[in-house]
């Protein structure tokens, strides 16, 4: 019976080890090599032999790295908060409604969307969102005057961003509002309860650890984004995405580097502060 | 009050389905230049699809990475999964918000180490290296996925099959793996689809041998050409079809 225990354990640690491993090295190793390349400068495509902190000095003096910090977070913010808004709306609606036909076809609908290619999607939402398609000369035909979502706005990115992720949050508080037991619901409103009470007081308490898994989530894809940013946005919109692809282009790795590092850092201290303030809201 | 659950429900399936719905309309225009109304429809670009070497080969490459990082995330998933359920004295959160930081980090962060990294290695530009930057960062949702899994089976299965002399590898394969094959099935058919679509890492290192999202990206860099709405419904049918028959399978689960 030892052998076996220990023959157990020894498999089991064996299965775990072997994915530590491949983290440590396939993911840990890469990002060594984005720190180091940070330190390095390129003249011509090509890097200097000794490592240097002129990329960083250069980043920190350059107002387009900040607007494109400030761009891409507000991006994320402002995304994530509308994506995980309307899917609420979305979710409650669905499960207001009788028919199990209907909020069956919204998750449906919304797993397929997600994994339909987001490359041919976007491109169809430019052209939507363009002086020339149907949501803007539908908006002049009412008498109205400037669209306000037009390409190459903030606002239309903000815009281009929502079919892309209100699927994946409509995904993730489907699932959370399902695990809401009924008999709770059904407790409320015999007490009297209205619709609306139910949803604030019961519904949203039971879902806000997934309110904030599709808030993060959301916030982190958007950030990371390069193809609705440049479709929609094109060059007046830039964001951090932006900025390293256009070093690359130039052959500046060193540089593409050291914002990337930078980013990630702003991105962990973001995160780590976020989560600082809700684990304080929760001890008061 | 019907129509107030109706009306925000529809105005969000609309925006989530304009896209789609506008691109199989434009992927049988016969013109090249998208205009509404469409002034005549025709199947010519799917037949230019077709015809379309680069294309075709794209899109086969992108199904072979796909099926393999689909097999190894689930594999390493699975595997990081049973050692977690199972592993003793260790904080078990903490390990696996650990497992999931390459889930968050910005791909294109990781992407550019990670193309410096395989140039170190002797991959830079490979299939080879495509497929082990899409496992690195999706094989930790698998490992969460089936954390939470396996965490809800019965350990006495495993406890039994043990007394009865099972071996290891045939409990893990059999009883374990056994009762999760449905879930098993939806992961592969989940990190299949996220790595089809991934463009960043795939751009970074895929090099001459592009990846569907690549190859697209490029041909709406050049000329513009109705063929990616073509592509793009064929692939939105393909995705539709997979995730119908893996609907099929984890119905029970996530639908009442």
């Amino acid at each position: 019976m030892p052998n076996t225990i220990n023959n157990k354990r020894l498999i089991q640690n064996t299965m775990g080890f072997i994915h530590i491993v491949w983290q440590v090295v396939l993911f840990g190793a890469p990002l060594y090599f984005l720190g180091l390349l940070s330190f390095k400068h390129y003249n011509m495509g090509l890097p200097d032999a000794s490592l240097t902190i002129n990329n960083y000095q250069l980043l920190f003096t350059d107002s387009l790295f900040y607007k494109a910090i400030l761009n891409t977070f507000a991006l994320g913010i402002i995304v994530s908060v509308i994506s995980t808004f309307l899917a609420l709306i979305a979710v409650i609606s669905a499960f207001n409604l009788k028919q199990k036909t209907i909020r069956n076809t919204l998750l449906y609908a919304c797993a397929v969307v997600f994994f339909i290619g987001l490359i041919p999607r976007t491109f169809v939402f430019q052209y939507l969102l363009s002086d020339q398609g149907p949501f803007s000369a539908s908006w002049h035909l009412a008498g109205l005057k400037t669209f306000p979502f037009r390409l190459y706005t903030f606002a239309g990115v903000v815009m281009g961003y929502l079919p892309v992720f209100v699927p994946l949050s409509i995904i993730i508080l489907f699932i959370a509002r399902k695990e809401v037991p009924r008999n709770y619901i059904q407790a409320a409103k015999e007490l009297g309860a209205g619709n609306r009470n139910i949803q604030f007081d019961i519904v949203i308490p039971l879902i806000k650890s997934s309110l904030l898994i599709s808030l993060v989530l959301v916030f982190l894809l958007t950030i990371a984004d390069v193809i609705v940013i440049d479709l929609i946005g094109g060059s007046r919109i830039y964001s951090v995405s932006s900025l390293i692809i256009d070093y690359i282009k130039i052959d500046d790795w060193g540089m593409a580097a050291a914002v990337s590092f930078v980013f990630l850092f702003s991105v962990l201290l973001f995160l780590y502060l976020i989560s600082k303030i809700i684990l304080k809201k929760k001890g008061e | 009050m019907k129509w107030a659950n109706y009306i925000p429900l529809l105005f969000i399936l609309f925006l989530v389905l304009c896209p789609i719905l506008f691109m199989g309309v434009f992927s049988f225009s016969d013109n090249r230049f998208i205009t509404l109304p469409v002034a005549s429809y025709s199947t010519k670009w799917y037949n230019t699809v077709i015809n379309n070497p680069e294309l075709v080969g794209s899109l086969l490459l992108t199904l072979f990475t796909g099926i393999s990082v689909a097999i190894l995330s689930v594999t390493l998933g699975f595997m990081s999964g049973y050692w977690l359920v199972h592993a003793r004295s260790i904080n078990k959160q903490l390990v696996l918000a650990l497992f999931t930081i390459p889930a968050i980090v910005p791909f294109i962060l990781y992407a550019l180490g990670f193309l410096e990294f395989t140039r170190h290695i002797g991959i830079a530009r490979t299939k080879l290296a495509t497929i082990i930057g899409h496992t690195v960062i999706f094989s930790p949702l698998a490992t969460v996925y089936f954390y939470h899994q396996i965490s809800r089976l019965n350990p006495d299965l495993e406890h039994a099959a043990r007394e009865l002399g099972a071996s290891e590898l045939k409990i893990i394969t059999e009883i374990v793996a056994g009762q999760i094959l449905k879930n098993i099935f939806v992961c592969m058919v989940v990190v299949f689809a996220l790595s089809w679509d991934e463009y960043i890492i795939s751009w970074f290192v895929s090099g001459f041998q592009k990846t569907y999202a690549v190859q697209v990206r490029n041909m709406l860099e050049s000329t513009f050409s109705p063929e990616v709405f073509a592509v793009g419904t064929i692939t939105g049918l393909i995705s539709l079809l997979v995730l119908t028959v893996s609907f099929r399978f984890s119905r029970r689960e996530i639908v009442s």
